[in-house]
């Protein structure tokens, strides 16, 4: 439906953009027949409009503190998937001697609800303010963040540690390190600010990542950070006569916000969406939002299906029964009415002349099925969100410690992952349980490699700490 | 030789996420949004929708039901 409003606006001479939630679906417009100009994702839109405006600011800030400019040493954000997790560091880091404590306590909480609070536009004009710990709070407790605490306390601090750190939290009971937890959580998300709009953010102009051992330069954003400081400091897009929105279901607080920025008085928007299919509200999508945006739309509601035959409907439907949505479903037809034949719900063996896709609810199950078929020798590539690779090394590089072994990792990843099961609705507990597959596919993939001996390396991270276990005790095995 | 488990880790994982003929493509639910394939198989089918979440009630279990009508429209067949 996208392609041909597309032909019509074209043809009508109205100037549009299509802005679609990922890259996957931009390159599918694109193969379509849609030009690079007129289909943008929400990120790199934003980004685009928050670079320009970010070197602007910050270059006329080093021209009145008199530093050299020039061209080739232009400002540009950095864009580090971690960030908060720094900024975090960073916090803690003003709290000697307990500040390694408390970030190693915190980070995945912290992470958690700073994102959380970002989605859902917390210091953007109009919103509650980013210290407002009554709203953190209603977060937390919405999206059960409180666990993530009890993980790392249960699974990663010793008993010492422990009783160090409730003396700073002024008791033992797992209120008063949530109550802490959100108040720090308050101070980062101002900090994670400053670090993605700054030069320099309490004396550092830079942030130290652990993981790579690298220095990264101020000012740093995430992939959150893209819209929201877009959002936060109100930038002005480039007016537009149409604007089309797909999968709108998954729009969050800060994308409508985006969205809202570029409605003139004589433009117009076109959203499509599906309720049934609305699979982003643990990132903090709130359909509120969305009804808010559309209040005095017209809504068209389109029950021609043009892409299912009669098995799948008819499955599909049972589910949208179960689903507070009032939907029938009806299957394919071609042009001259007739519905199309059934699907083959497949039995037989894969036939590798068609596009093939498999799909798993999780991480862990895929990585099962995964091992299987390369076990049989078929063609198969992994996919993963974003960067899926970078987070599983960063999640490596928590379970290292001082030790260099799999087999010292993965009991590691097994306790922590009993500790915070059941609680399979959690994103980080999938990747805990998929690293552990990714162990198992690496030493079937290595048969040579053995797991107790230290040159099996884990990663960068880890060899360097064995270095300096060698360094500072000369009886270490390394 | 050293292996390391890291790089083993970035390779794993392959940019391209245009689907064809000849290379069988893996990957969750939530990653496949948007895209299509000629066919479509779902591991542990079972496991739609995941038990735990749909305990959890509201918000949690309408999204875990969402999750279960998505992967049922991706085949184009």
């Amino acid at each position: 439906m996208l392609v041909y409003l597309v032909y019509l606006l074209r043809n009508a001479g109205v100037t549009f953009i299509i802005l679609v939630y990922n890259v996957a679906a931009k390159d599918e417009l694109l193969s379509r027949g849609l030009l690079p100009h007129e289909v943008h994702n929400f990120h790199s839109f934003a980004y685009r409009a928050l670079t320009s405006v970010l070197a602007a600011t910050l270059t006329e800030d080093r021209v009145m503190a008199n530093e050299s400019v020039s061209s080739r040493n232009t400002i540009k954000a950095t864009v580090c998937d971690i960030k908060i997790r720094l900024v975090a560091q960073l916090y803690f880091s003003q709290q000697p001697p307990e500040g390694p404590l408390l970030t190693k306590l915190f980070k995945t909480f912290i992470q958690d609800l700073c994102n959380l609070a970002r989605t859902h536009a917390l210091g953007c004009e109009g919103k509650p303010s980013c210290l407002d710990l009554p709203v953190l709070e209603g977060l937390a407790i919405k999206f059960t963040l409180a666990k993530k605490i009890e993980g790392a306390w249960n699974g990663v601090l010793t008993q010492p540690q422990k009783l160090t750190l409730n003396r700073i939290f002024g008791g033992a009971a797992a209120e008063a390190r949530l109550k802490y937890g959100i108040a720090a959580t308050a101070q980062v998300l101002e900090l994670s600010y400053l670090v993605g709009t700054s030069r320099e953010v309490m004396g550092c102009k830079f942030l130290f990542n652990e993981t790579t051992h690298k220095k990264i330069p101020l000012p740093i954003i995430d992939s959150i950070d893209m819209v929201y400081l877009a959002a936060r400091l109100k930038l002005a897009f480039p007016p537009k006569g149409a604007v089309l929105v797909d999968e709108a279901h998954d729009l969050d607080d800060i994308q409508i916000m985006l969205l809202r920025s570029m409605q003139k008085d004589n433009s117009h928007m076109l959203t499509v969406d599906d309720p049934g299919q609305s699979i982003y509200f643990w990132r903090g999508v709130r359909p509120e939002a969305y009804t808010e945006l559309m209040r005095g739309a017209e809504h068209i509601t389109i029950m021609d299906n043009h892409r299912n035959a009669r098995s799948i409907v008819a499955v599909a439907q049972d589910v949208y029964n179960e689903m507070p949505v009032n939907m029938v479903i009806e299957a394919r037809k071609d042009l001259e009415g007739v519905v199309a034949s059934d699907a083959t719900f497949f039995t037989y063996p894969l036939d590798l002349n068609n596009s093939i896709m498999i799909l798993g609810r999780t991480f862990e199950h895929v990585l099962q099925l995964y091992m299987v078929l390369i076990g049989k020798g078929l063609p198969v590539q992994m996919h993963g969100q974003g960067n899926t690779a970078g987070q599983l090394e960063e999640l490596l590089a928590e379970f290292t410690g001082g030790t260099s072994t799999l087999l010292h990792v993965r009991a590691k990843l097994v306790l922590y992952a009993s500790i915070n099961a059941p609680c399979a609705d959690s994103v980080e507990y999938d990747m805990h349980m998929g690293l552990l597959e990714l162990l198992k596919i690496f030493l079937a993939r290595n048969p040579s490699a053995d797991p107790t001996l230290p040159e099996v390396q884990l990663s960068n991270c880890g060899r360097i700490v064995s270095m300096m276990c060698t360094r500072l005790h000369p009886n270490h095995p390394r | 030789m050293t292996i390391l488990f890291s790089d083993f880790l970035h390779t794993f994982f392959t940019s391209d996420n245009k689907a064809g003929a000849g290379v069988i493509m893996m990957g969750t639910i939530h990653w496949s949004k948007g895209l299509e394939a000629t066919d479509v198989y779902i591991v542990q089918p079972g496991t739609l929708p995941l038990a735990e979440r749909v305990a959890l009630g509201g918000w949690q279990k309408y999204e875990e039901l969402c999750i279960q009508a998505r992967r049922l429209p991706n085949p184009n067949t």
